[in-house]
């Protein structure tokens, strides 16, 4: 039914250029499975929930110069014209901004024992005024946020008795759970767990405790001062960028407004490398298929017009259309074949040296299979032109120019 | 004789336009994705003071107490180093030149009583602290003035060294040395103008972004515990002490400052390694530098870029798999070429009939596969160009890196001409053992 061996019989007088297509397929599963596996794991990466109202947050930095500026009456008096302004929902002065690039990070442990036996969990460390959550815009999955008398106001960092922590840090330091009411310990007195969010994201997007975080009410009192401000929606956060500066020095003009972003762009310039990354690799892969359908459809019209006078001579012997179509389309995918049990074994060398040269993750197994469903697709759509032209090769050419 | 072989090839081409086209086409496009790549990734990693790379050295101390060790560099050395120790160590006279170094910044108010055009609005800058010999070290010149004098290293004074760009923009670009900027409600005197200075990677300070630009001001390191001026760096620390105030964070073990030196001879090399042993020693009777990986390592410009990947995981990735992808397009061709020059077969059979030799047949072919690699390299380079116009706008920082210089140019045509040969040989060979007679009976 199948003319497999005619087809392999002459493929062997063609050794080499039948080697050349499938080592071209082969190399090109392994490049393709590989960029795809880097660009579904980016993906997965950028589009992880922060837990935050991203949309609508933006952020700025005061920096006050002269003599006699008062650094707690001035951030107090800022936050508060803030919070009465128009299309602001809620204000607060922060220490460090998700998703920034810059962050302010410790180690914590369950207990004073476990801390002193370098048994550390890392953590981001956030610290802001009773709006805190409610500016970012997290979500408390248990316990309580903090109160305005609970806030220290302070030059240096003060003692404080109570943190909010991630899910994510409490089910780090406490995998057996109930971390609510529980200690938390980092060299000086201990802190009690009062309330659990459901995610905060870090400032840094590469870092594997991106996720855990903790949460002081602490008001730092320094000449640099940062602010997040949570507006009513994203066309509101984006009218603020530029108003903002305006309403701060005109409230006080002894200091420079810097840093004035949205939270979307630091979100863009942090993941900047990992979307680039992905655009190159779509290209490369893309490119890289085409030229090889092209090539592909390439020889097989060559092939073809090779083979005019032998086409039409087993037309004349009765072969169908349907027959000569069938011929090339399965002389196609015995050497799709044969190029991907190659470019599986390609593919997987390959995947091992990403993965210990450069710390990727494994490639999924399922990539395998739809990796060569649609080679085989993209193998069968090249040679559909030049094998409908085949087998449209009149019998009668066989009795030409004899 | 190559006059002919060209009119041959031009012939053979026009007779295959499709096929020549395919075959143009995958060598400019395997030669642009990887030119693109390439390129990225070399002037990422290229030497950028080549006239001294070897002789500055980037010290790192490790003065980690007993515990978990530093583990976020591969030999457990922190980036930076201590204020403690960047003081102590610049102690030592053996270097011939040496420089603190820290990323600051300070709010410029500009004076109303100069004319310009930024009026009176206070800005930001960022400001590095270094000592006197960081211009030598690093061959930054001087436009007006110099750079102060060594007491001020020990005996700080307020004085600044700018570049061009910011005394256009403070003084309309005259000479200001001896004029007065008020830097933080505080005034600094100039004392000199060094012309805009912007390596890549940024490699003296390959730890608050490779590729920022520098900073356009400069003051003395020594001004540090006088105007307690703030780090705008990296802060790492790996000890749990209270750092609460600003003389507190000089005393500590956070690792904030950075320390460079100049050394010429192996020699003076070796007479300064003994030095930090002895150093080390000396602290760890003091009770520091407890730790098993304890002690002090230099690292020359080239091994400091690498030990900081300047070259990104990324870049590196990219440049195995646009090799790959060059490899496929070679292939590519050497099929097509194979089909090309069999369809011409019987042409070739009645040329070796004729009398024409194999090496002439061979040669002939080897025309007709360099001019479509000068084709297809041509095709490449231009659209080399506009995947680095892509590669720009995909990576902001990367704005001064991507460019394509001569050697560059040179090196994507060599690879275009060396690939399409290499992709040519075999074919050609095979043509050229063609039997005359097979071809001659069936014509």
């Amino acid at each position: 039914m199948f003319e497999v061996r005619p087809i392999l019989s002459a493929l062997s007088r063609h050794k080499s250029s039948t080697l050349l297509i499938v080592l071209q397929i082969a190399i090109t599963f392994a490049v393709v499975i590989n960029s795809t596996s880097i660009i579904q794991q980016r993906v997965e990466m950028m589009n992880r929930q922060s837990g935050i109202a991203e949309e609508q947050l933006i952020t700025l930095n005061v920096n006050a110069f002269g003599k006699n500026y008062d650094f707690e009456s001035n951030i107090r008096a800022d936050i508060q014209m803030l919070r009465n302004t128009p299309g602001i929902v809620d204000a607060s002065p922060v220490n460090q901004v998700p998703l920034s690039g810059s962050s302010d990070s410790m180690m914590v442990a369950a207990s004073q024992e476990k801390f002193d036996n370098f048994e550390r969990v890392g953590t981001g460390v956030f610290s802001g005024d009773s709006h805190m959550l409610a500016t970012l815009g997290v979500e408390l999955v248990e316990g309580r946020g903090f109160t305005e008398d609970e806030v220290a106001y302070s030059a240096d960092r003060p003692e404080v008795n109570s943190v909010i922590v991630t899910r994510s840090l409490a089910a780090k330091v406490f995998p057996q759970g109930n971390a609510l009411g529980k200690s938390l310990f980092y060299g000086s007195s201990p802190v009690t767990i009062i309330g659990i969010v459901s995610k905060v994201s870090g400032s840094i997007v590469h870092e594997p405790i991106f996720e855990q975080n903790l949460i002081f009410a602490y008001v730092r009192l320094a000449a640099f001062k940062r602010i997040l401000i949570k507006a009513d929606n994203q066309s509101t956060a984006d009218k603020l960028l530029g108003e903002v500066e305006d309403l701060l020095i005109q409230r006080n003009p002894d200091r420079v407004i810097s840093g004035i972003t949205s939270i979307k762009e630091l979100k863009a310039n942090s993941y900047s490398s990992d979307s680039a990354m992905t655009t190159i690799l779509c290209c490369v892969a893309v490119l890289l298929v085409l030229i090889t359908a092209l090539g592909l459809v390439g020889i097989v019209s060559f092939n073809v017009n090779q083979r005019v006078k032998q086409i039409g001579t087993r037309r004349a012997l009765g072969a169908r259309k349907i027959d000569i179509l069938r011929y090339f389309l399965t002389e196609n995918i015995l050497i799709t074949s044969l190029g991907l049990t190659i470019g599986i074994a390609m593919t997987m060398t390959f995947n091992i040296y990403l993965v210990e040269q450069f710390n990727l993750q494994p490639i999924s197994w399922y990539m395998i299979p739809v990796g060569m469903l649609i080679m085989f697709a993209i193998g069968i759509l090249s040679v559909w032109m030049p094998a409908q032209k085949a087998s449209r090769i009149s019998p009668a050419v066989a009795t030409q120019s004899l | 004789m190559f006059a002919y072989y060209f009119k041959l090839s031009w012939l053979g081409i026009k007779r295959t336009p499709m096929l020549t086209a395919l075959m143009v086409i995958a060598i400019g496009l395997g030669i642009g994705v990887s030119m693109t790549v390439l390129t990225v990734n070399y002037l990422m990693g290229k030497d950028p003071i080549p006239a001294k790379s070897h002789q500055l050295y980037h010290l790192q101390l490790n003065a980690m107490g007993k515990g978990p060790e530093w583990n976020y560099t591969a030999d457990g050395y922190p980036w930076q180093v201590t204020y403690q120790d960047v003081q102590n160590v610049h102690r030592s006279e053996i270097p011939t030149r040496k420089t603190r170094s820290l990323a600051t910044g300070v709010t410029i108010v500009p004076d109303n009583t100069i004319p310009n055009e930024t009026g009176a609005t206070p800005f930001l800058e960022s400001t590095r602290a270094i000592d006197r010999d960081f211009f030598a070290m690093f061959d930054i010149n001087f436009i007006f003035g110099e750079s102060w004098n060594k007491q001020v290293d020990i005996d700080a004074e307020n004085v600044a060294v700018i570049n061009k760009e910011l005394n256009e923009k403070l003084f309309k670009g005259e000479n200001s040395i001896g004029k007065q900027i008020k830097l933080n409600a505080i005034l600094y005197t100039i004392v000199g103008v060094i012309e805009n200075w912007q390596p890549t990677p940024r490699f003296y300070d390959l730890n608050n972004g490779n590729f920022n630009s520098t900073e356009r001001l400069f003051i003395p390191f020594s001004l540090l515990p006088i105007h307690e001026l703030p780090s705008w760096g990296n802060n790492q620390g790996w000890k749990t002490e209270t750092v609460n105030t600003y003389q507190d964070k000089l005393r500590s073990e956070t690792t904030w400052n950075q320390y460079w030196v100049e050394i010429t001879s192996r020699d003076q090399l070796a007479q300064y390694k003994e030095w930090l042993a002895g150093y080390i020693s000396q602290q760890k009777k003091l009770g520091r530098f407890q730790s098993k990986k304890a002690g002090a390592t230099l690292r020359n410009v080239n091994q400091w870029m690498e030990y900081n990947h300047v070259v990104s995981n990324d870049s590196s990735i990219l440049v195995g798999l646009s090799f790959m992808f060059l490899a496929v397009c070679i292939i590519n061709t050497i099929g097509l070429l194979l089909a090309k020059f069999l369809k011409r077969a019987p042409e070739v059979g009645v040329r070796r009939a004729l009398g024409a030799s194999r090496k002439a047949i061979f040669i002939q072919h080897l025309v007709d596969v360099t001019l479509i690699g000068l084709m297809g390299g041509l095709l490449g380079l231009a659209l080399g160009q506009l995947g680095l116009v892509g590669v720009k706008n995909l990576y902001s920082s990367y704005s001064q890196l991507v460019y394509m210089d001569t050697s560059l140019i040179i090196a994507a045509i060599a690879i275009s001409l060396g690939s399409s040969l290499l992709a040519g040989l075999y074919p050609a060979w095979l043509i050229c053992r063609t039997n005359p007679s097979v071809y001659l009976k069936t014509q």
